[in-house]
């Protein structure tokens, strides 16, 4: 797994360096989860590291990217109830208990420059997402279920972004961004919405002396 | 390709817009016990008040009862199926005088469940003003049949079988209490025959009654007390009785 991470890292690192507009960047954010994610999971901190094609004065640039969250649960656990039908129809109590929830999705976003004053740029994206979420959960109802589960399953959909960036200097733009992500898994019956709220920057590498 | 696409990106934008709720607590409906009355028959009705179905669709709204504390939702459950301005209600029958008990309501939705507070009751009685006839202990008035009162001397209780019952002799008349289990404090139907889980017969002199009530209170873990009015016979003879069990 440290071998296949330290190639990806290399891949990355060659492709940054045969750009001349070639940016490396990373986001660090506010995870707001919503929809489905909403009821069970707390904020938590979402970390994004990407590559960028595209310099400040082009309308549009490319960005491919990672990002990782890894948010804690709101109730140790949550209460749930299950009804059983029949003649002798009844609620059962029960009890939910989420644990190691990861959301992990890379992505390849197209940033469209919407306006620029000075040294600020306000760009408008969207993104195609696709990646994975991972969680274990024991759920039990009395006597009727005891079930403990690990479930890792795909996510994919689009992140609407919006930010503004100032470029400090050729080779460093500090911007603040704002996004919201909607995804679903590959059931299509959980919303892995959220919306994210934070700060990052760019880096070019190869960029020209001032 | 591209409707497609745009479709299904706002499929997924409409379906992960909902905001999440700041108190995680505002996903569960909130209910609340309002109160626990006794009933002159010995039953208890129950009465809740839902204050809020919480973000989720309501799945349903109850009460649960036990002996001990905090009773869990499926202990005694009873469903409720009708709201009258956010208040609902359920009555609990054939319970033990000599027990307290905790009644509390609960309510579920699509997110899970809360419950409401107890309401703990103890020593459960009849109202002996809700009987409608007055009767001296340990006899019983036959009208139109054997017009007279005698004095009775009770055999049992005794579990028989699957059945709990109770003789009870004169000089000239017998009855016979039948119960599917031992009954506690309340009003029960007279029926002639075994039912879904309850069963209550009474013979006299061999003949079966047909119909009427009969209000049992449970004076301690041993001793109970029959008293029927006005129930029927076949002919239409009309049997009103007290009886003590035992002495």
């Amino acid at each position: 797994m440290k071998l296949a991470f330290k190639r990806i890292l290399f891949l990355f690192l060659c492709l940054c360096s045969f750009s001349s507009y070639a940016q490396i960047g990373a986001r660090i954010s506010l995870f707001n989860p919503t929809a489905d994610l909403g009821p069970t999971f707390k904020k938590a901190i979402a970390y994004d590291v990407y590559y960028v094609v595209g310099r400040y004065d082009q309308r549009f640039r490319f960005k491919a990217g990672v990002s990782y969250t890894q948010p804690k649960p709101r109730l140790d656990s949550f209460p749930v109830a299950i009804y059983q039908g029949g003649n002798d129809e009844t609620f059962f109590p029960g009890k939910i208990s989420y644990s190691k929830f990861k959301l992990i999705y890379g992505y390849f976003n197209l940033d469209v420059k919407m306006l620029q004053l000075r040294k600020f740029y306000w760009y408008g994206g969207v993104s195609l997402a696709i990646g994975i979420g991972h969680s274990v959960y024991h759920r039990e109802y009395e006597t009727l279920l005891d079930e403990h589960s690990d479930i890792q399953e795909a996510v994919a959909g689009f992140v609407f972004r919006s930010s503004i960036e100032y470029t400090l200097s050729n080779h460093l733009g500090l911007y603040f961004e704002g996004s919201k992500s909607s995804l679903t898994n590959n059931a299509w019956s959980t919303a892995y919405g959220h919306y994210n709220i934070g700060i990052g920057f760019n880096y070019r590498i190869n960029a020209p002396e001032e | 390709m591209r409707p497609t696409l745009a479709l299904i990106a706002l499929f997924l934008v409409l379906f992960s817009c909902k905001k999440a709720e700041k108190d995680v607590y505002n996903y569960y409906p909130k209910v609340k016990t309002l109160s626990a009355k006794v009933q002159s028959d010995g039953s208890v009705l129950v009465t809740g008040k839902l204050l809020s179905e919480g973000a989720g669709e309501l799945w349903g709204i109850g009460f649960c009862m036990d002996t001990l504390p905090h009773p869990e939702m499926h202990f005694r459950q009873k469903i409720c199926d009708t709201l009258w301005d956010g208040e609902f209600h359920a009555v609990y029958t054939s319970l033990d005088a000599l027990k307290k008990y905790y009644f509390r309501s609960w309510a579920v939705n699509e997110n899970g469940y809360t419950y409401g507070e107890d309401i703990p009751l103890e020593s459960i009685s009849i109202d002996s003003a809700s009987i409608p006839c007055q009767v001296a202990m340990n006899t019983i008035k036959i009208s139109g049949f054997i017009p007279e009162e005698e004095a009775f001397i009770s055999v049992g209780p005794v579990e028989h079988g699957v059945e709990w019952e109770v003789w009870a002799y004169s000089n000239s008349h017998s009855v016979h209490f039948s119960f599917l289990q031992q009954p506690t404090t309340g009003k029960y139907k007279i029926t002639t025959g075994t039912g879904a889980g309850y069963y209550v017969n009474v013979l006299v002199d061999g003949y079966s009654l047909t119909s009427g009530d009969i209000y049992v209170e449970q004076i301690n873990s041993t001793t109970h007390q029959f008293t029927i009015c006005n129930a029927i016979f076949p002919g239409g003879f009309m049997l009103t009785a007290k009886l003590r069990s035992p002495m």
